[in-house]
């Protein structure tokens, strides 16, 4: 009985730490959590002008590339050389639930001192994959206005793929971009669809392939066509697991306007061969084509050629049986 | 004989315990100090009173419970009644805590065994533009996506 006083003080000493350890880590995962759903929201809130330099790393190969980055009216602008490109900026409903989703898939830890990028203060939030085998990131959030001065993708063995990183950057209140209206090519993405509309209008059944990798799921799915208007379309299937993204493209077997001009010809010629065709858009970038099929698909992403090839291989006995109309018009078609 | 040397044979003394050549020192000596004389009085009413005692029988119960009591190993600390309780519920906390991390953590990737064959190619044998072009385009406005400026480096490169 004598031994109650130690034991009580022990447990009170003990409820102390863990409490003290508890309301650090809640604070520290809800500031977190904070400091990443403000850093999604950052570029549709915040008008800015900067120079931004993007480095891929793969293997000892090395790319770099300087672009002039500005929003104004809703509009992100990114310009190099002789080309602009605006695409509209994040919504706050869409970074609403890109949020939700990263947290799904990813642990966020906040380093308060994450030191300085392009002269201004940064947090750095780092996001660990919950799924191996998916990438890691790191993103430096101004302490100011939690605006992204610097984002890096981590392999799993540690290794940095590819860096954004702003050398200087003003937050203004003025369209930078009226300076650059010529040539501005805007990123114009046809309306969201869904399966069973895309099966409609491609005159197929568009389904979701297999062996999808853990974490993702189908984000949204868009009616995709030529740009060269040769007649062909596909369904886009953009999977994302709030951090990283893939496309699948399943291409309408029938391809009428197909011609020697078009950029279908080649997609066309494919057709005979029975393999995978993997192509590397730059190090960073993966696209495995699976053309004797119906319907074709293409994978496209910043994912190994083993992820999209056991995707590949959940669909590669998918014959003209497969198709609802158009099966027998790829014959006609070679 | 000296009254110290006395008083330590008194209890003998009463009880006739002693030799013959000390008792009659002690009687000579008792004849004359009072004070041994008031001591040896005191020492043998107090060893009547004892023996007029009425015996009790003692309870069988008792030298159980007295040897008990002597041969009883001290509990240690572990075994204090409160331990128990408390060790018993950092032991459910831990389970709950192990069980969480345990359901929470992802499934391991399973290899696929892929029996497609792959060949390398190039730009010139699939033209893969157009598709690239579309997934950069519809990466385009995420903010923490590397994409777009992958796509404009293409772009000032080409």
């Amino acid at each position: 009985m004598q031994k109650r006083p130690l034991i009580f003080t022990l447990i009170t000493v003990f409820g102390y730490f863990a409490f003290l350890q508890l309301a650090t880590y809640l604070k520290t995962n809800k500031s977190s959590v904070n400091i990443l759903k403000l850093a999604l929201k950052s570029e549709n809130v915040t008008p800015f002008s900067g120079t931004l330099t993007t480095t891929m790393v793969s293997g000892e190969k090395k790319l770099s590339s300087q672009v002039q980055v500005w929003q104004g009216n809703g509009m992100k602008y990114i310009h190099k050389g002789k080309k602009t490109v605006s695409v509209p900026v994040i919504s706050p409903e869409e970074a609403v639930a890109r949020a939700a989703r990263i947290l799904k898939n990813y642990t966020v830890k906040l380093v308060e001192d994450g030191g300085q990028v392009a002269g201004r203060a940064a947090y750095l939030l780092m996001l660990q994959p919950k799924h191996p085998g998916n990438f890691s990131k790191k993103l430096w959030v101004d302490k100011l206005n939690f605006f992204i001065l610097r984002m890096e993708d981590v392999n799993e063995k540690g290794d940095v793929t590819a860096r954004s990183e702003y050398d200087s950057i003003a937050y203004i209140n003025e369209d930078a971009g009226q300076n650059a209206k010529q040539g501005v090519s805007s990123v114009v993405l046809k309306p969201e669809e869904t399966l069973a509309s895309l099966s409609e209008k491609l005159k197929f059944r568009v389904t979701q392939p297999g062996n999808v990798p853990p974490g993702y799921e189908m984000e949204k799915c868009h009616l995709f066509e030529c740009p060269d208007h040769c007649g062909m379309k596909a369904a886009q299937l953009v999977y994302s697991d709030g951090l990283n993204s893939f496309s699948v493209f399943e291409v309408q077997p029938e391809m009428s306007g197909c011609s020697k001009l078009s950029h279908c010809y080649k997609m066309c010629k494919l057709k005979k061969f029975p393999e995978c065709l993997v192509y590397k858009d730059n190090p960073y970038t993966t696209v495995v084509s699976l053309a004797s099929t119906v319907p074709s698909y293409v994978f496209v992403g910043n994912m190994p050629k083993e992820t999209f090839l056991a995707m590949a291989e959940t669909v590669k006995n998918q014959g003209a049986g497969s198709s609802v109309q158009g099966a027998g018009k790829e014959h006609e078609h070679e | 004989m000296e009254c110290h040397n006395v008083q330590k044979s008194l209890a003998d003394y009463d009880t006739g315990a002693v030799h013959e050549d000390i008792k009659k020192q002690m009687d000579a000596h008792l004849n004359t100090c009072d004070t041994c004389r008031t001591e040896l009085l005191f020492l043998h009413k107090t060893s009547s009173a004892i023996h007029d005692l009425q015996e009790i029988e003692t309870p069988d119960w008792l030298w159980q419970k007295i040897e008990g009591k002597l041969f009883e190993e001290k509990k240690p600390w572990w075994q204090v009644s409160l331990f128990r309780p408390v060790a018993a519920l950092a032991f459910a906390l831990l389970l709950f805590v192990v069980s969480y991390w345990k359901l929470n953590q992802p499934s391991p990737r399973l290899p696929v065994a892929v029996t497609l064959k792959t060949v390398d190619v190039t730009e010139n044998t699939f033209h893969a533009a157009p598709f690239v072009e579309q997934y950069y385009a519809t990466e385009a406005a995420n903010p923490v996506s590397q994409n777009v400026y992958l796509a404009v480096m293409n772009e000032g490169e080409n």
